[in-house]
């Protein structure tokens, strides 16, 4: 009985004695630590993360982006996330205002059947608030993807690639201006309209001074080809100029020195 | 006192003199901390590379790097490429996956999983590599001391506009040749300049000595060495897709052109890269196609094959088994004033598409990133880079980093044409998935049967070739909508944390919008010459 008291003893010390932390004494998750989770794309545990950081509107908006991809993906999966997006999306703040956007991406990319339309409806309330935070502008620029791209217009490619053109008097943000440039840019360009009208919006992008390098080298390069097609040869030079001199090891390196020193003709040999 | 009760105080103690030790050797670590006892810190590198000396080279380079970093233990993890991938699956569900690891991300549904399971680079990239100090690379950009620039399809993605890799080699593809033979056939030591050259020393092999072989074909080297020959002798055909004008057409453009009607496999051009595929094969001895790898590495040992198209990897395992020395040229283009293949070749063409190889990538579980990181800049600076390319034969990534004299024939050429998207470059061979690529495959062998050819070929494979480009371009979609919805959420997820992810946010979103658009785009193509909408 002693042995069996003087065990007990030594186990109670132990017991109370200090020791490493464990995972069982770490902090709750919190929202930040949510939000990077679902970053780094692992949405079962993003979900139960934002459950543990409290019912803040915040944690329900962080529990429906992660629900719209947390497998297995299904109508109904989509379903709660719509509705939640929805709840939320009833108050003017910044969180509605989230949530109304990614109602809108919900609409537009998760279902097996996307609706571009209803997308593109979502993103117009949005923007219709006024307000220009992050979320309106993120939403202005979807629309001109949409507008562009999948949207039907029965008036031909001209007025169809003129449908985007208004949406660049409705922010004052200059990143969110050169988007729009951007992507108006590209679908004038998939078509083939090497005309002012392109050169005027990749010029316009191409001005905007915290543009990416990578976008930047596609945008000289691009800039010096419609300047040739519309008779500039020297804002052509200028444009492979600058490329060359601030994109020394772009793999094209090369064929720009060639298209330069053959101003309008064909690649050599 | 009883026997039995002596015993149990004696263990007693025992268990309370153990306990005492543990106490004190943890209080002692608490109070002291790392400072005073520096903890030994080991970081663990995985690649597959498993080529004659290539272990050897990794233990040189982390034993330099120990040297100059005695609290550091670097270890290597060598794993058999048949089971690497199911191997890194496991530990990365496992949480085990060493700090540093190399893998092949060039498979686009493996991309969505890569800023989920390792760090993106580029912050670190725009910052000189200190192991550059005191050479002419001092104060460059990271980045921009690899000869791509860092940037190629493993190592930077389009995707997410992030880099996530630094590779420690660049690869070519060569013909290997016995030097022995070409002075005995020949009498000269010049290897062809130009493919007329290439397949004329082809007749001159096969009548020098019956059974020899012009080239050692195999199925495996031919298909990796065809796609790339045919690409860059019809690089300005290429170009012509490139309609948004950054001199870098996509295979969505290269191969939306089909649905389009802009071009089809009768049009000239694709009956061209036919001939030349013809052509290439043709060097090879019959039955080629049923050939493995292994088996052509030794008919060009034992001398039974004049030469053999491979990889730079190869070159440490031949040069460890020849009994002959070893040459080396680039595949032969065909010279422009070529009336038959010459056409649309657009010389010179740059080496390959100009990467570098071997990406090892941090992963995000790494408990010591900062040593993995450094590592990796060592690897990656001028001193590491040409120690590890010395050992491994293997030439270096960095520009600038010496070479030995042996390794001068797979210098690549960094001024020539390049005119592919880096990221997802169209191949006329193996077009635009695995649809394509089987269609081709699977009939090869009418295009070298000695009664097949171009036409039988183009026969056989024609009422299905329009619609499995659809296909695959269809399933090319569908994977870049899969990324966009993962990207979508991260980007949005990094909205509601510090000062630095925002930024990062709003520098990936330019580049999202521009994704979303070029999908929305070959969404479009595909519902426009869709069978039904066709009048």
């Amino acid at each position: 009985m002693k042995f069996g008291r003087c065990l007990s003893l030594a186990l109670a010390v132990a017991a109370l004695s200090p020791a490493p932390r464990t995972r069982a004494e770490s902090p709750a998750p919190v929202l930040a630590e949510a939000w990077q989770t679902l970053s780094d794309g692992f949405y079962d545990d993003a979900i139960r993360q934002f459950a543990a950081a409290g019912d803040s509107r915040e944690s329900r908006l962080g529990r429906a982006m992660a629900q719209c991809n947390r497998p297995p993906v299904t109508t109904s999966s989509l379903g709660d996330a719509q509705r939640q997006f929805e709840e939320l999306a009833a108050a003017d703040d910044d969180i509605g205002h989230a949530a109304r956007y990614f109602l809108g991406r919900l609409q537009q990319l998760h279902p097996m059947t996307p609706d571009p339309t209803a997308a593109a409806r979502t993103y117009e309330r949005l923007v219709a608030t006024g307000a220009d935070d992050r979320w309106c502008r993120l939403a202005l620029v979807k629309i001109a993807v949409l507008r562009l791209t999948v949207l039907p217009s029965p008036n031909g490619l001209a007025a169809h690639l003129a449908t985007a053109e208004p949406l660049l008097a409705r922010t004052n943000d200059p990143v969110t201006r050169r988007d729009l440039h951007l992507v108006i840019s590209e679908v004038r360009m998939h078509h083939q309209h090497y005309d002012a009208t392109t050169l005027g919006h990749l010029q316009a992008a191409l001005s905007e001074p915290t543009l990416p390098a990578d976008l930047r080298a596609d945008l000289l390069v691009q800039t010096a080809q419609v300047s040739l097609q519309l008779g500039d040869p020297a804002a052509t030079r200028a444009h492979y100029g600058r490329f060359l001199r601030e994109f020394p090891k772009d793999r094209r390196h090369y064929t720009v020195q060639q298209a330069l020193a053959r101003l309008g003709g064909p690649l050599p040999p | 006192m009883s026997r039995r009760r002596i015993s149990t105080l004696v263990a007693l103690a025992l268990l309370a003199a153990a306990y005492a030790l543990s106490v004190s050797h943890v209080a002692h670590w608490r109070g002291t901390g790392p400072a005073a006892h520096p903890p030994q810190v080991t970081i663990r590198f995985a690649h597959w590379q498993l080529e004659a000396g290539m272990r050897e080279a990794f233990d040189l380079v982390a034993r330099r790097y120990m040297e100059l970093h005695p609290g550091v233990h670097v270890e290597q993890f060598a794993v058999p490429g048949a089971v690497y991938k199911q191997w890194l699956n496991t530990q990365l569900a496992g949480g085990t996956v060493p700090d540093l690891v190399s893998f092949n991300s060039t498979d686009l549904t493996l991309v969505a999983q890569l800023p989920r399971h390792f760090e993106a680079l580029t912050r670190w990239l725009e910052e000189p590599n200190p192991y550059n100090a005191g050479t002419r690379l001092a104060g460059v950009p990271w980045r921009l001391t690899f000869i791509d620039g860092g940037r190629n399809r493993s190592t930077y993605l389009d995707q997410y506009r992030n880099y996530y890799a630094v590779g420690l080699c660049t690869h070519t593809m060569r013909i290997f040749y016995n030097r022995d033979l070409l002075r005995a056939i020949t009498g000269r030591d010049a290897p062809p300049q130009n493919l007329r050259e290439w397949l004329e020393l082809g007749k001159k092999v096969r009548a020098h000595r019956p059974g020899l072989q012009a080239v050692a074909g195999a199925r495996e080297n031919t298909l990796w060495l065809m796609p790339t020959f045919v690409n860059q002798a019809m690089s300005r055909w290429l170009l012509a897709s490139d309609c948004a004008l950054r001199f870098s057409t996509t295979s969505c453009d290269f191969f939306g052109d089909v649905l389009l009607g802009r071009w089809s496999l009768r049009s000239p051009e694709m009956q061209q890269a036919l001939r030349l595929a013809r052509a290439f094969g043709g060097e090879m001895p019959p039955g080629f196609l049923q050939v493995d790898r292994d088996s052509a590495l030794q008919a060009f040992l034992r001398g039974d094959a004049f030469s053999i198209p491979a990889g730079t990897w190869d070159y440490p395992t031949m040069r460890a088994q020849a009994a002959f020395p070893i040459g080396a040229f680039r595949l032969p283009m065909p010279a422009a004033d070529d009336l038959e293949f010459g056409g649309f070749v657009l010389l010179p063409v740059a080496d390959g598409n100009l990467s570098t190889a071997m990406p090892f990538y941090l992963a995000k579980q790494s408990r010591h990133k900062a040593e993995a990181l450094d590592f990796l800049r060592f690897v990656t600076g001028l001193e590491g880079n040409r120690l590890f390319s010395h050992a491994s034969h293997w030439m270096p990534s960095i520009e600038g980093a010496e070479i030995d004299a042996e390794l001068e024939p797979f210098k690549q050429t960094l001024g020539g044409y390049n005119v592919i998207d880096v990221q997802n470059g169209p191949s006329v061979l193996t077009g635009p998935g695995a649809d394509y690529t089987r269609l081709l495959e699977t009939n090869l062998h009418l295009l070298y049967a000695p009664n097949g050819g171009v036409e039988a070929f183009t026969r056989a494979i024609e009422g299905r070739f329009r619609d499995t480009v659809r296909s695959d371009l269809q399933k090319q979609l569908h994977v870049q909508l899969e990324n966009l919805r993962r990207r979508d959420l991260a980007l949005g997820a990094l909205e509601f944390l510090d000062a630095g992810e925002r930024a990062e946010a709003g520098r990936q979103l330019s580049g999202q919008h521009l994704v979303e658009t070029q999908a929305c785009l070959l969404a479009g193509t595909l519902t426009d010459t869709a069978p039904q909408s066709l009048p």
